[in-house]
C-alpha cells in the first residue's frame, strides 16, 4: 500500500509539470495586452508601463515566464498579483472558503444523494421514487445559476429564512443554501446511481443467500447491498469533489462567495497568467489527493481489489 | 457501515441544529442614530494609493478618505476646500496655491506644500509606475520625469513659497485646471510616508493616512473595506453617519441587489440589468434615479475605408448618425432610463459649458430620409461596394443589446450591412481600438474627470490624444485642437466656453465619434435609509447618509 501511494505522489510531478505549462501557455495566448488594460482610459507613460511589464516579467518569452514562474514554486515564492498581494495569501484566503463550499455540497450529496438514492432503489416503481426521479430529471436540467437565483428570492428575498448571500459571513448559516444549490445537480446524479446500483443488486446471488440466512432487511440493504453498490458512488463523488472546487465560478458569483472559483476568473479576465497558474496548481494537487482517496477507498469497499502487488 | 450511517446522520442533525439557531439570531437591533452605513463595493485594482487609482472600486473609497485641493459641490462647481485660495498668474500660466492652515492628515501630521507636491512627484516618476500620471501631463517637467530612466526625478514645474505655499507652472495656460485638482489623483500625502529618495512607503496603499472626512480602518480583502468618521478631522465635509462599510462584491451587482431587498446591504450605486425594469416600483428597496455627467457614443475609426475625414466620410458619418432611432433605443434598450443627447457632453447643468444648442447638433436626431439622402451623395463622390458597417462591442461589458439595436437601426433605416459583433473583453478591444485594427464602429462610453466641457473634448478628439489619451477614432483636426488650447489660454471661464462650443460645432460637422444617449445614474437604497443622492461624478453623496 506504502508503494502504491508512494507511485502515485510521484506521479503527480509530471502532472502538475504538464498542467501548469498547458495553462500558462494558454493564458499567454489571451489576446491583449494586459498592462495596457490595467490603466483603462488613463494610460500612463510607455517608460511607466514598462516598469510594470518588467516587474512582472512580461517582457520576456513564455518559456522564460515559466521558468521565473517554476523558480518561484521551488523556493515558495508563488509572485505577486497585479494588485500588489502575494498569490500565497490570495490562496490562502480564498481556498478555505472555496472547501468549506465544497465539503458542505459532498456533505449534501452523501446525506441527500445516497439516502435517497437506497429507498428509491429499494422501493423502486414506487411513487415516492417516482416523484424523486422527475424531480432529479428536473434539477438536472435547469442551470445552476437559475436554480441559484430562483432559491435567493425564495428562501432570502420573499421568505427571509436565510441570508441572500455569504460575502465576510462564512459560517453554516450563510453557506448553507448555496452548498445545497451548488451539489443540487450532483445529488441528483448520485441519487440515480446509487439507485440503479442498488436495483441491479437486490436480485443478485449473494442477496439471496444473505436473505436465506435469516437476515433481517435492513442488514441486508446497509451491510451487503449498499457496500456493494457504493464504489461507482464513491468514484463519482470523488471526482466530483475537483469539479465543486474549481467549478463554482457561478455559484460564488450569485451568492457573492470570494472564493477559489473568483480568484480564477478574475485573475483570467485581468489576465493574470501567475495567479491563474497557481490557482490551478492548487486545484490540480486536490483533484490528484482527491483521486487517490477514492482508489484507497475502493479497497476498503471490495476486498477483491487490492494495491501494491502486481 | 452502520457507524458511518449514524455519524452521517449525527452530523446532518447538528446541521439542522445549526440552521435553526442561527437562523433566531439573524437580526441584530441597534437604536443609535450615528450608524454604520453598509454600502456596495468592488475590490480595488490597487492598494489604496490616490495618485495609483483611476478606477472606481479604489477611486470612490479614496474620494472619502482624502480632501484636495477643491472640492465639488453636487452641483458640480469647484470650490477651493483644502486651498484657501488658487491665483492664477501669468495668464494662467502659473497657479499660486496657499493652503488653509491647522488641517492635519489621520495621523496628526500638518496639511503644508510638501504634501502636495512629494505626492504628486511621486506620482509623475515613471519608474513609480503609477496610474494616475498622465494627470500631470499639463504641468511643467512632466515630460522630462514621463520618460525611460528619467534623470530628472521632480517636476520642475512645482515650486514651494512656504511652508504653506506653492506654485504650479504649467506646459501652456489652462483656465481650467484649478478645477482638475479635486480629482483624487492629486490629493495630499503625509510627508512622513516617503523616504529620502521620494519614494512612498511599500505598504502605505495596504493602510492609507488621509485628511478626508473618513479615516481608514482596515481591508478584508475580496470581503470588506471600513471607514470609520476622522476625529481629526476640520475639513468642510459634515458626516451624519459613523463610517462606512464598503461590502465587496465579487460577482457583480445582482447578489447586492438581493442584499439590498433583505436589509443586509444599505446602498447600492448601480442597479443590475435584470432589475433595470422592476426596480422602481419594488417595494423592498428605494429606487434613487438621477441625471449623470456620462454618455454613452459610437466611434467609427478612421481606419474603415469611405469613413475618412473627407466629403464622402462626413456625409456617411452623417448619414449613420441620422439613422439611428435613439428614442426608441432608450425606451427599449434602457427601459427609458437615459436621455436623448444634445451635444458632446450631456446636457447637465453640473458641466460648465454644456448647452443643449450647439450648431449641427441636428444630427444626433433620427432621420430616415435625411441618412438615405446623404449617403447617396456620399456613394456618388464614391461608390461604395457591398456597403456595410458592423459595430463592436466587449462581450463582458453588458453593450450586447444596446449595440444590437444600433446595428438593426442602421441597417432598416440606411438599407446597408450592419451586426453587431463581439469582442471577447474589455482589454482586448481597447487594444484593437489603440492600435486602430476594428473592423468597424464601435461603442464608447466616457465619464468626466472634472465638470467642464474641455474633458468631453480634449481628451477624446484631439491629436495628441491619439497618443497619450482615448482618441480612438483617429480625428485629427488643427482648427479643432487650435480652438481647445485657445480655450485653455482664455482670460475667463465664459469666454473659454465659447471656443469649446465652436469646436463642438467641428465635431458635428466631422463626426468622430456621435453620442447615442446620456446615462442616469441609478441605485437602490434599503428600507430605512436616508439622505441618497449622486454626486456630480455619479458617486453616492455618502457623508449624508444617514438610517433610522
Amino acid at each position: 500500500m506504502a508503494r502504491y501511494i508512494g507511485v502515485r505522489v510521484l506521479q503527480t510531478i509530471p502532472v502538475v509539470l504538464g498542467t501548469t505549462l498547458l495553462i500558462y501557455g494558454l493564458v499567454f495566448l489571451m489576446p491583449g495586452d494586459p498592462v495596457r488594460a490595467m490603466f483603462g482610459n488613463h494610460p500612463p507613460s510607455e517608460a511607466a508601463m514598462n516598469v510594470v511589464r518588467r516587474e512582472f516579467h512580461l517582457d520576456q518569452p513564455f518559456i522564460m515566464q515559466y521558468l521565473y514562474f517554476l523558480k518561484g514554486v521551488l523556493t515558495f515564492d508563488f509572485g505577486k498579483t497585479f494588485q500588489g498581494r502575494n498569490v500565497s495569501d490570495v490562496i490562502a484566503t480564498s481556498l478555505p472558503i472555496t472547501a468549506q463550499l465544497a465539503f458542505l455540497s459532498i456533505f449534501f450529496e452523501i446525506i441527500i444523494g445516497v439516502g435517497l438514492g437506497i429507498v428509491t432503489g429499494v422501493k423502486k416503481g414506487r411513487i415516492f421514487d417516482n416523484t424523486v426521479l422527475m424531480s432529479t430529471l428536473v434539477i438536472i436540467s435547469i442551470p445552476t445559476f437559475v436554480l441559484g437565483f430562483v432559491c435567493q428570492f425564495i428562501f432570502a428575498v420573499k421568505l427571509g429564512i436565510v441570508p441572500a448571500t455569504v460575502g465576510n459571513y462564512i459560517d453554516i448559516n450563510h453557506m448553507l443554501m448555496p452548498a445545497l444549490v451548488l451539489a443540487s445537480v450532483s445529488i441528483s446524479y448520485v441519487i440515480r446511481l446509487t439507485r440503479s446500483q442498488i436495483k441491479d443488486n437486490l436480485n443478485a446471488d449473494y442477496v439471496r443467500t444473505a436473505r436465506a440466512k435469516g437476515l433481517d432487511n435492513r442488514t441486508v440493504v446497509l451491510k451487503h447491498i449498499l457496500r456493494n453498490s457504493l464504489v461507482p458512488v464513491v468514484t463519482y463523488i470523488g471526482a466530483d469533489l475537483g469539479g465543486l472546487m474549481g467549478g463554482a465560478v457561478v455559484t460564488e458569483a450569485v451568492f457573492n462567495i470570494n472564493g477559489i472559483g473568483h480568484q480564477l476568473y478574475s485573475g483570467i479576465s485581468r489576465g493574470e497568467g501567475v495567479l491563474v497558474v497557481s490557482l490551478v496548481t492548487v486545484l490540480v494537487l486536490i483533484y490528484i489527493v482527491a483521486n487517490l482517496l477514492v482508489d484507497i477507498l475502493y479497497a476498503f469497499l471490495d476486498p477483491r481489489i487490492r494495491y501494491g502487488k502486481s | 457501515m452502520k457507524k458511518l450511517v449514524v455519524t452521517l446522520s449525527v452530523l446532518a442533525l447538528s446541521v439542522v441544529g445549526l440552521v435553526g439557531l442561527s437562523a433566531c439570531g439573524g437580526q441584530s437591533s441597534s437604536s443609535s442614530s450615528d450608524k454604520v452605513i453598509n454600502v456596495y463595493g468592488c475590490e480595488p485594482q490597487n492598494k489604496l494609493v490616490p495618485g495609483n487609482t483611476s478606477e472606481t472600486c479604489g477611486g470612490n473609497i479614496l474620494l472619502q478618505l482624502f480632501d484636495g485641493l477643491v472640492k465639488y459641490t453636487n452641483e458640480g462647481k469647484a470650490e477651493n476646500d483644502v486651498a484657501e485660495s488658487i491665483t492664477p498668474e501669468d495668464g494662467n500660466k502659473i497657479f499660486d496655491i496657499k493652503i488653509r492652515q491647522g488641517l492635519v492628515f489621520d495621523n496628526g501630521e500638518a496639511i503644508t506644500a510638501d504634501s502636495f507636491i512629494k505626492s504628486w512627484n511621486y506620482t509623475a516618476l515613471a519608474e513609480n509606475a503609477q496610474a494616475g500620471q498622465s494627470f500631470f501631463e499639463p504641468i511643467k517637467g512632466y515630460k522630462e520625469v514621463s520618460e525611460e530612466n528619467a534623470k530628472t526625478k521632480t517636476l520642475s514645474g512645482l515650486v514651494k513659497v512656504t511652508d504653506l505655499e506653492f506654485k504650479i507652472e504649467l506646459e501652456k495656460p489652462s483656465i481650467t485646471f484649478p478645477m482638475r485638482l479635486g480629482y483624487s489623483t492629486f490629493a495630499p500625502l503625509p510627508v512622513s510616508q516617503f523616504d529620502d529618495d521620494g519614494r512612498l512607503e511599500d505598504d502605505f496603499g495596504d493602510h492609507p493616512i488621509g485628511n478626508g472626512p473618513y479615516k481608514f480602518s482596515e481591508w478584508n480583502h475580496d470581503m470588506d473595506i471600513k471607514l470609520v468618521k476622522s476625529d481629526t478631522y476640520k475639513g468642510n465635509k459634515v458626516v451624519k453617519n459613523s463610517g462606512l462599510d464598503f461590502k465587496i462584491y465579487t460577482g457583480g451587482s445582482e447578489a447586492a441587489y438581493a442584499d439590498v431587498q433583505s436589509g443586509v446591504l444599505d446602498v447600492l450605486d448601480s442597479v443590475p440589468a435584470t432589475q433595470s425594469k422592476t426596480f422602481q416600483n419594488d417595494s423592498q428597496v428605494q429606487a434613487v434615479i438621477s441625471k449623470s455627467t456620462n454618455f454613452q457614443g459610437l466611434e467609427i475609426p478612421d481606419n474603415l475605408p469611405h469613413f475618412g475625414w473627407d466629403e464622402e466620410g462626413q456625409l456617411r458619418r452623417a448619414a449613420v448618425s441620422y439613422s439611428i432611432d435613439r428614442q426608441s433605443i432608450i425606451d427599449k434598450v434602457v427601459d427609458g432610463l437615459a436621455d436623448h443627447p444634445v451635444s458632446y457632453s450631456p446636457n447637465s447643468s453640473e458641466i460648465s459649458g454644456a448647452s443643449s444648442e450647439v450648431e449641427g447638433n441636428e444630427v444626433l436626431n433620427f432621420n430616415a430620409d435625411q441618412a438615405k439622402e446623404l449617403w447617396s451623395k456620399a456613394d456618388a463622390i464614391s461608390k461604395f461596394d457591398n456597403p456595410k458597417l458592423d459595430v463592436y462591442y466587449n462581450a463582458d461589458g453588458g453593450g450586447k443589446s444596446l449595440l444590437e439595436a444600433v446595428a438593426n437601426s442602421i441597417k432598416t433605416n440606411l438599407g446597408i450591412e450592419s451586426s453587431a459583433k463581439s469582442v471577447v473583453d474589455f482589454k482586448t478591444l481597447l487594444n484593437k481600438e489603440a492600435e486602430h485594427n476594428v473592423d468597424g464602429a464601435f461603442r464608447m462610453g466616457w465619464q468626466p474627470d472634472y465638470p467642464s466641457i474641455e474633458n468631453f473634448l480634449a481628451p477624446l478628439y484631439t491629436k495628441e490624444a491619439i497618443r497619450t489619451g482615448s482618441n480612438y477614432s483617429g480625428f485629427s483636426n488643427e482648427e479643432f485642437d487650435n480652438l481647445l488650447s485657445d480655450g485653455g489660454a482664455a482670460s475667463s471661464i465664459d469666454e473659454a466656453n465659447k471656443l469649446f462650443a465652436k469646436a463642438q460645432v467641428l465635431l458635428f460637422k466631422y463626426l468622430p465619434c456621435f453620442p447615442l444617449y446620456d446615462i442616469k445614474n441609478k441605485g437602490v437604497t434599503a428600507l430605512g435609509v436616508k439622505g441618497m443622492t449622486f454626486d456630480w461624478h455619479s458617486v453616492p453623496v455618502y457623508t449624508d447618509i444617514s438610517k433610522d
